[in-house]
């Protein structure tokens, strides 16, 4: 896989949800061994000298780097072969499976580099062994062709492992040779699986709603909508808010129940935002730029170019304030239960959280407009580059105005914060009235 | 009321650096059955859209049933019926919520002729929408714009992916609508033998340009040929001067 292969690979949707993966892959051993060690690892990391808190980071940074680099591996390379054109190929998979086995080498080179430096070689090679497993344990996990019990199993160990730590690396350093030996040879297996021929000729009967873990959550709510009831009320001459209503009803099947199933992902962005960094809060901007909801691109609706700039824009703003709402709710249930936060000097005071959610709330329009003429398809390859540029500009845009109203320095009382915050969001939500208004007047929408 | 259903007056469309439609100026009267023909990217779906004011000319003007076709509103939209030739249909509902979903748009949704045209067509309509075979989603989607009487039926390859007896069935179909309705329909299709059986009219683009907008009878008279012939007379032509002079054409071992 060339260089721009993969780079054109990466723009996708489902890529930009896995650079999440590699970013909470980076973050994510503090999590699971403890906030408290952080600055333990990194003093040990600066001093060189064996630290159990660094050793303990490196081993879990051992499963969820390779992970993370195996899961986008398997979204890019599965991508390709879930097409019918792919058996025509000649030697796809292999080659693939050859290309992609290069991203496995760095992931887990770097656990085995850091496990080295907090304990002794044998121990490094090792976890490099292990990483070549886990980035194949992925590889086989996203792979939707293959058999459902083994991927079960997979990640099952790796919830195991991650969920009991101390575990893992306590089998690791007391079972070392054993350990390294197994895992290079379940390595070798699962990638020596991944080009079998039987495999190959399944997925190309996958079909596309099912290749992505994104577009089966969709499809699973929207089935599920369709099986209990259709749609009964009369459209004719409706509101905008109506029409809202029905937007919705296409977009995710759901019109009476299943909110909570499908907002939880945002409950659980505004729950470590809370726990952790106010600034993990920015990362709904991805969420709002890629999908939401409004009415289908280029179908002819009974609704004028104007209606549908009205319909577009209370869809844009019942999106944002159902994400941020959840969020907050999942904060303040948190907050409610006393549940201890991650300490001031990491986290910062609780309104730090509040700001950061209400900012949000009103640089969110930015990243919305990424879906001005229609969300994106799992299969878009045309208007890939406003799915990138504008949520990372309302991400952006947010972490800035975050920097400026939390800094210390600023000489800004609290209430008179969040009393900017709540002008800026009337400004950029009448901003992105007219906009929409401008946009839906003069642009094509098909 | 106006006489025609549609008219472009001097349309022109540029996508970047592609013209889709250069200076196209046609009128469609009502009550007609328009064949819209050419080759693939000759701009009939982009005509198409400007009918129905998704896409906006990039100089020019379209007026489609009396009004602008830039701010056409609900009311006229509710009078105009289209079958996409990509799939637009929600393929997660079955197709009776489809229909039933669809219906709810439309004041004058005639449930009755639903029913008929579910059991014409021979639609399943307890099937997912996104498990229908091509054809069948095509019926479907016959019946998703014709179900509200609209006087203007837009239809883009409505025939490409069914077989000759449904062909026929869809045909039969439509011209009962024309019949019983007071209705203009356009058919952009390939299958030119098919609709030369039922269409009265014919518009014929040639890269984004109108090179024949004539009564289907005149045009035969005039050439003395069936429309298949006359369709590659007048588009073949161009083809075969381009190949000439680009020596493309030429087996690629003769040099």
């Amino acid at each position: 896989m060339g260089l721009g292969t993969f780079f054109r690979l990466l723009f996708r949707s489902v890529m930009l949800f896995m650079l999440f993966a590699l970013f909470w892959a980076v973050v994510g051993p503090s999590l699971v061994i403890g906030m408290e060690y952080g600055n333990q690892v990194i003093d040990a990391f600066r001093t060189g000298e064996p630290s159990v808190a660094l050793l303990h980071y490196a081993l879990i940074l051992g499963i969820m780097l390779p992970a993370a680099f195996g899961l986008m591996a398997a979204t890019a390379s599965l991508e390709l072969q879930f097409t019918r054109m792919s058996w025509m190929l000649p030697d796809l998979a292999r080659r693939l499976t050859t290309g992609i086995g290069l991203f496995a080498l760095p992931a887990a080179g770097v656990a085995a580099w850091l496990t080295a430096r907090a304990s002794e070689p044998g121990l490094g090679v090792a976890a490099f062994a292990l990483g070549l497993f886990w980035f194949a344990a992925l590889l086989h996990v996203a792979d939707a062709a293959a058999d459902p019990r083994g991927r079960l199993v997979l990640a099952g160990l790796l919830v195991a492992f991650l969920i009991r730590p101390d575990a893992y690396v306590a089998i690791v350093t007391s079972q070392t040779l054993i350990v390294a030996a197994i895992a290079l040879a379940g390595a070798v297996a699962l990638i020596r699986h991944h080009t079998n021929a039987d495999l190959r000729r399944r997925r190309m009967a996958v079909p596309s709603s099912f290749q992505s873990g994104y577009a089966r959550t969709q499809l699973h709510w929207q089935y599920s909508g369709g099986e209990r009831g259709s749609w009964t009320r009369s459209m004719v001459g409706a509101s905008p808010s109506t029409w809202a209503a029905s937007a919705t009803y296409e977009m995710l099947g759901i019109f009476r129940y299943g909110w909570a199933a499908m907002l939880a992902g945002n409950a659980v962005v505004g729950a470590t935002g809370y726990l952790l960094s106010p600034s993990i809060i920015l990362i709904l901007c991805f969420n709002l730029g890629l999908s939401g909801i409004q009415l289908r691109a280029g179908v002819l609706y009974p609704l004028s170019r104007q209606q549908r700039a009205r319909v577009q824009f209370l869809g844009n703003f019942l999106d944002v304030a159902l994400m941020t709402g959840i969020a907050g709710m999942s904060a303040a249930a948190l907050a409610a239960l006393g549940v201890p936060r991650a300490t001031e000097a990491t986290n910062g005071p609780p309104f730090e959280f509040w700001m950061a959610l209400a900012l949000v709330f009103a640089i969110g329009p930015i990243a919305q407009w990424a879906r001005v003429r229609g969300p994106l398809a799992i299969d878009a390859a045309q208007h890939l580059g406003r799915h990138v540029v504008f949520p990372i500009a309302g991400w952006a845009a947010a972490l800035l105005a975050m920097m400026f109203l939390i800094n210390d320095a600023t000489a800004i009382a609290t209430a008179d914060r969040f009393l900017i915050i709540a002008g800026l969001i009337v400004l950029m939500q009448t901003l992105h009235f007219l906009g929409l208004r401008w946009f839906y007047a003069r642009r094509d929408l098909a | 009321m106006s006489a025609n259903a549609f008219e472009l007056r001097g349309v022109t469309k540029t996508f970047g650096a592609t013209t889709a439609l250069a200076d196209v100026s046609i009128a469609v009267p009502r009550r007609s059955i328009v064949g819209l023909l050419g080759r693939n990217g000759s701009g009939k779906t982009t005509l198409l859209h400007h009918v129905t004011g998704l896409v906006l000319p990039t100089s020019g003007s379209c007026i489609t049933l009396g009004a602008d076709a830039c701010t056409l509103g609900a009311e006229e939209l509710s009078r105009i019926g289209v079958v996409n030739q990509r799939d637009t249909l929600l393929g997660w509902m079955r197709v009776h919520q489809l229909l039933s979903y669809v219906s709810t748009f439309y004041r004058t949704w005639d449930q009755a002729l639903q029913a008929e045209l579910v059991r014409t067509l021979d639609i399943d309509v307890d099937a997912r929408v996104g498990a229908l075979s091509p054809g069948n989603a095509q019926k479907v989607g016959l019946v998703v714009a014709t179900c509200h009487h609209p006087e203007l039926l837009l239809l883009d390859e409505p025939l490409s992916d069914l077989d000759p007896f449904a062909r026929r069935e869809v045909l039969g179909m439509l011209l009962g609508r024309f019949r019983s309705d007071d209705i203009t329909i356009v058919i952009s299709s390939h299958m030119i033998q098919d609709i030369e059986r039922v269409i009265d009219r014919v518009i014929l683009l040639e890269q984004g340009r109108v090179v024949a907008d004539a009564e289907l009878d005149a045009l035969k008279e005039a050439h003395g040929k069936n429309l298949e012939q006359i369709f590659l007379e007048l588009v073949g032509r161009e083809k075969d001067v381009t190949l000439a002079h680009s020596g493309a054409g030429e087996p690629a071992g003769r040099a």
